[in-house]
């Protein structure tokens, strides 16, 4: 890979506001908070948590709903343990199902209706595939100005093996008709007067080969908290797409109109002007889709001390629908230098990656930026959005070294 | 000075509060205010509700609101309608939220009450009664959110989070402005 050349300290790209290294503090800061004590005082990583199948010291984005993040530490290995998994619910109560009397309906623009439960799921093929799965707002506490929303660090995402079947081969046992252009999925979400939740997808997307209905993560049945005991997996697409619990398919001529289609997870495809105050999600912005290239640093953390010397800078890398081409790193600003792939992913699972730096005593701002094999490379700054989604600007920290 | 309905140390301490929250604002620092009701409220498991500072000749209401309580989505640990402010018609009304939650923000504003689950493009009721940045809203590190507006149109109102989806998952709570009344209160319902 050829050198490109660095950055500047001080430009924007590196500026680093309060906000921003409050946030990247307290991501250092939650690896810490595993030992005990959780700097600066924000409460935000709980040691009793009582949520059903979840490691305790996740971060507590919300309680009600539930809304936990991965510490960066945890995210060190190529798999993440379902236990130390990010979750992202969005009504304040989740589905607690029998697997035995689940059942889900297949609707709409379809010649014949489907009513399936636990064996007919097993009837069809059953499928397995590695893949990362990410909040659209994961990252959102990086933006600058600040974006609405859960203010997550570099924690709502994670890589799992998923094992299922095939979405395609359940729409197509249905006879869908030329009108079927949309997909929705219907959770089993507790919603009391609000909305069900409900996501939709292009037909094409639906068909995809890798866009499964799953009922393992990681070897065992879904988590009550991702799903269980069938969601929808949308590899490399917004999180959202995702929907746990599925209830029913749609099958549509349309895009699905609720709020979680027309409302959240919009995104403005060209630049916007942060200090507008008021937007029409709706008429000017358009439905979140695939996820752009990222990278971040696990090791080391912001805010890190390290010793002078050798050390071994670490992350990782993914991109929606496509594999990872290159991860470079620069140091105080240097050019960027090819960091080497320690185990590699797919068009759907995450690479790790590694850098050997040395560091001399004192303060150093280090940076990550991947490239997709299409040739996209993180940029320096995200696109500003309003609801902060799809955060992907080159992974920034600050280390000590001592 | 007319104050009912709090136990003594209670009392003292919300009204020494109170008192020191006017003294450090100014838009009320010229108000006399011959009248300070401190309106109590039942308690629930969500806690009590906010108290509402009253000042009778200039009908002039302070709400305080809290909103991410227990790293929830609600004001003051109520949501879905179990809160429900009343004022007199006619009342000017000074809000101010502050967020509890330091990871998610909230805003707050005064919108109808048809459109309490809207999932986002809210319009403020009555004139001023929204901030102009209530779709971002703050969290517990930014300032507090103010507006003032006059409630004058009697009917049913939301209190709502403006931040989008927070309103569709029940971050709202209610506003009654109601003719004749003598004083506002917020009770759960």
């Amino acid at each position: 890979m050829a050198q490109t050349s660095g950055f500047e300290l001080g430009t924007e790209g590196l500026r680093l506001t309060r906000r921003a290294l409050l946030v990247r503090t307290g991501a250092a800061a939650g690896a810490a908070a595993l030992g005990g004590v959780f700097a600066e005082g924000r409460r935000a990583f709980a040691q009793e948590q009582g949520f059903p199948g979840v490691a305790s010291g996740m971060r507590v984005i919300s309680r009600s709903p539930i809304n936990l993040e991965t510490p960066i530490p945890q995210l060190r290995t190529w798999i993440t343990p379902d236990d130390w998994f990010f979750v992202r619910l969005h009504l304040p109560g989740y589905a607690q199902l029998n697997r035995d009397t689940w059942q889900m309906t297949v609707d709409g623009e379809v010649g014949q209706p489907l009513r399936l439960g636990w064996a007919e799921v097993q009837r069809f093929q059953r499928v397995e595939l590695t893949a990362w799965l990410q909040c659209a707002g994961n990252r959102r506490g990086h933006f600058e100005p600040k974006a609405a929303g859960g203010q997550w660090d570099r924690g709502a995402v994670g890589n799992a093996r998923w094992a299922g079947i095939r979405l395609r081969d359940v729409i197509l046992s249905t006879a869908p008709t030329l009108k079927a252009h949309h997909v929705a999925f219907e959770g089993n979400d507790p919603h009391g007067d609000a909305p069900p939740y409900v996501r939709s997808v292009p037909i094409e997307k639906a068909l995809d080969p890798n866009t499964l209905l799953v009922f393992e993560m990681n070897g065992q049945p879904l988590p009550v908290l991702h799903g269980f005991p069938v969601r929808a997996l949308v590899p490399g697409w917004v999180g959202s797409a995702n929907v746990k619990w599925i209830r029913s398919i749609h099958v549509l001529d349309q895009e699905w109109t609720g709020p979680y289609m027309k409302d959240l997870y919009r995104i403005n495809l060209v630049p916007m002007n942060p200090a507008n105050k008021t937007f029409n999600f709706a008429q000017d912005f358009v439905a979140t889709t695939v996820f752009p290239v990222n990278s971040f640093f696990t090791s080391p953390t912001t805010g890190a001390t390290l010793p002078a010397g050798p050390t071994v800078l670490s992350g990782v890398a993914y991109a929606g629908e496509t594999t990872i081409a290159a991860v470079e790193v620069s140091v105080d600003g240097g050019a960027w230098q090819p960091a080497r792939i320690t185990t590699p992913g797919t068009a759907y699972a995450w690479y790790q990656w590694a850098f050997s730096a040395t560091l001399a005593r004192g303060s150093h701002t280090l940076a990550v930026r991947a490239t997709d094999s299409r040739g996209r490379t993180q940029p320096r700054e995200a696109l500003w959005n309003p609801q902060g989604y799809f955060y992907n600007a080159w992974d920034v920290v600050t280390v000590q070294v001592s | 000075m007319n104050v009912c309905g709090l136990p003594p140390v209670a009392l003292g301490a919300r009204l020494e509060r109170g008192l020191g929250w006017l003294r450090q604002r100014a838009f009320l620092a010229a108000t006399t205010l011959a009248v300070i009701a401190m309106i109590p409220a039942a308690t629930s498991a969500a806690g009590a509700p906010p108290g509402i500072r009253y000042d009778g000749p200039t009908r002039t209401a302070a709400l305080d609101l809290t909103a991410g309580q227990g790293d929830g989505y609600n004001f003051n640990g109520y949501a879905g309608g179990a809160l429900v402010v009343r004022v007199p018609t006619g009342t000017t009304m000074q809000v101010t939220m502050h967020n509890a939650a330091s990871d998610v923000s909230h805003s707050v504003l005064v919108a109808p009450w048809s459109e309490r689950t809207k999932g986002s493009g809210f319009a403020a009721a009555f004139p001023g009664a929204a901030p102009p940045d209530f779709e971002m809203g703050i969290t517990s590190h930014d300032p507090p959110l103010r507006f003032s507006f006059t409630a004058r149109a009697a009917g049913q109102y939301a209190l709502v989070c403006g931040v989008p989806g927070h309103a569709l998952i029940g971050m709202w709570d209610e506003l009654d402005v109601v003719d004749g009344l003598s004083a506002p209160s917020a009770t759960a319902k």
